[in-house]
């Protein structure tokens, strides 16, 4: 059983913001899938006043406009991994839903949640690094939009500040990129990422890399660029060779850490495999997973 | 105290609920229907899934008041004693239930998959049903179980 929260569901953000007001600092949390929270708050890691439900706030829309792809923040995986904006604008996106959680969690669990618990291994974080997306953080008196990349502070940790709520995911569209996404766990579903890996290329007329992007979970206090690797790929044919070399430079990056997971030795090798295997993966013609999710 | 109307099983309940009670709770312990099974109460296990809408959801995640105007379908709505879903007829006649406790949450799994993917592949079971855990089968019988029932579901013959 839980302990006693007060609940509202408003129907408009300005009643959110209202409800946020009304509670002492920080005792007023958002509810969005719940799928991290409520366990939170059984095992007493969060307490709450109030739970303000985001469910009414019509935050779970996907729209494409002006070459990008604007995602509610409330949207639940199931959802994004199915809908045709993003299975034909972005099917890397409805890949890597289709791998977060269990067919279950996916039905609640959400694409703004997963940034907002910001656990280091958050999976649509290291994707969503890679597409360069923004996040829009809009509190009563402003909006602000924030790179993914700058969003995460530490462990569980955010740049939300106490009256803001993160509403929108913004993906820029970009011609000519190849991107993948790897997940590697224990089991193939309902699993934490022991690692996690997307990667984003960018490649010219000519076959060069224009543009690379790798980012890695569950490596660093927060999900993490590869600026070093990503740097050595920029200008270069892309080579086996080449992807093998920006694996083991990926690997002097991350600070990973040793838990009853896996050490950290083995976590160091991992890296240095999955990443040039998700560079690989990236340039080879990718379709969206057969099932739905 | 908040008040709530839900449908389950084609039932329509006036409920006052608290903001704390969690769906698993509410259709266990007020609405006697203990079909619905608590394995690990953090989503991980799937025993306590049921179909909210149509889309399997893990009710020990899900607190009761969100369940306002909703249709909530539990096992004890799939199919009767005396009148067995196609999907429970498959279960028993494949030998894919063993200790039962993961049964439940397996058949509504199979159900919500096979609503929307009537010609399912065998890995497409075996995503339908991967966010449920068994202890007993090895999934062997349960994926063959499974497999039946769509063909019996797909061919029309009636429960």
């Amino acid at each position: 059983m839980l302990e006693e929260f007060g609940y509202v569901c408003p129907n408009t953000i300005e009643e959110a913001f209202s409800a946020m007001s009304k509670a002492r600092p920080g005792q007023a949390l958002l509810l969005a899938g719940g799928t991290d929270l409520i366990p939170e708050l059984r095992s007493k890691e969060k307490k709450a006043d109030c739970l303000i439900d985001l469910s009414k706030l019509n935050l779970n829309g996907i729209k494409c406009m002006n070459d990008k792809v604007i995602i509610g923040a409330v949207t639940t995986f199931r959802k994004l991994a199915r809908d045709p904006i993003i299975r034909n604008e972005l099917p890397i996106l409805s890949d890597c839903a289709n791998q977060i959680g269990a067919v279950q969690t996916r039905s609640l669990a959400t694409i703004g949640g997963n940034l907002c618990t910001a656990a280091p291994s958050a999976d649509s974080a290291t994707l969503l690094m890679c597409l360069d997306a923004v996040l829009r953080l809009v509190s009563p008196t402003q909006e602000r939009l924030v790179p993914v990349e700058d969003f995460f502070v530490g462990p569980r940790k955010t740049v939300l500040q106490d009256m803001e709520i993160l509403t929108e995911i913004i993906v820029p569209l970009v011609q000519n990129r190849k991107t993948n996404f790897k997940k590697i766990g224990r089991r193939k579903t309902v699993c934490l990422s022991l690692i996690n890996c997307a990667a984003a290329l960018r490649i010219d007329e000519k076959g060069i890399i224009e543009e690379a992007r790798v980012a890695l979970g569950a490596l660093a206090p927060t999900p993490m660029r590869a600026m070093e690797a990503e740097k050595l790929l920029v200008g270069k044919n892309p080579s086996l060779e080449l992807f093998e070399e920006a694996g083991k430079i990926a690997m002097n990056e991350i600070k990973p850490t040793t838990s009853y997971r896996a050490s950290a030795e083995y976590k160091r090798l991992l890296t240095e495999a999955v990443v040039k295997r998700t560079l690989e993966d990236s340039l080879s013609q990718f379709k969206p997973l057969a099932g739905k999710g | 105290m908040i008040s709530i109307e839900v449908t389950v099983n084609n039932n329509c309940y006036s409920l006052d609920i608290e903001p704390e009670e969690l769906l698993v709770d509410v259709i266990r312990d007020r609405l006697r229907l203990t079909g619905t099974k608590k394995g690990c109460g953090t989503g991980e296990c799937g025993a306590c899934t049921v179909l909210i809408d149509g889309e399997p959801v893990n009710s020990c995640l899900y607190l009761a008041v969100r369940a306002h105007k909703k249709n909530i379908l539990t096992i004890e709505g799939l199919g009767q004693p005396d009148k067995l879903h196609p999907i429970q007829q498959a279960f028993i006649k494949n030998a894919a239930v063993q200790c039962g406790f993961c049964a439940p949450g397996m058949q509504l799994s199979a159900k919500a998959m096979l609503d929307e993917n009537p010609d399912p592949t065998d890995l497409e079971i075996r995503e339908g049903i991967s966010g449920n855990l068994c202890r007993c089968t090895g999934y062997v019988k349960i994926i063959k179980a499974i497999r039946e029932a769509a063909e019996i579901l797909r061919k029309g013959e009636s429960i």
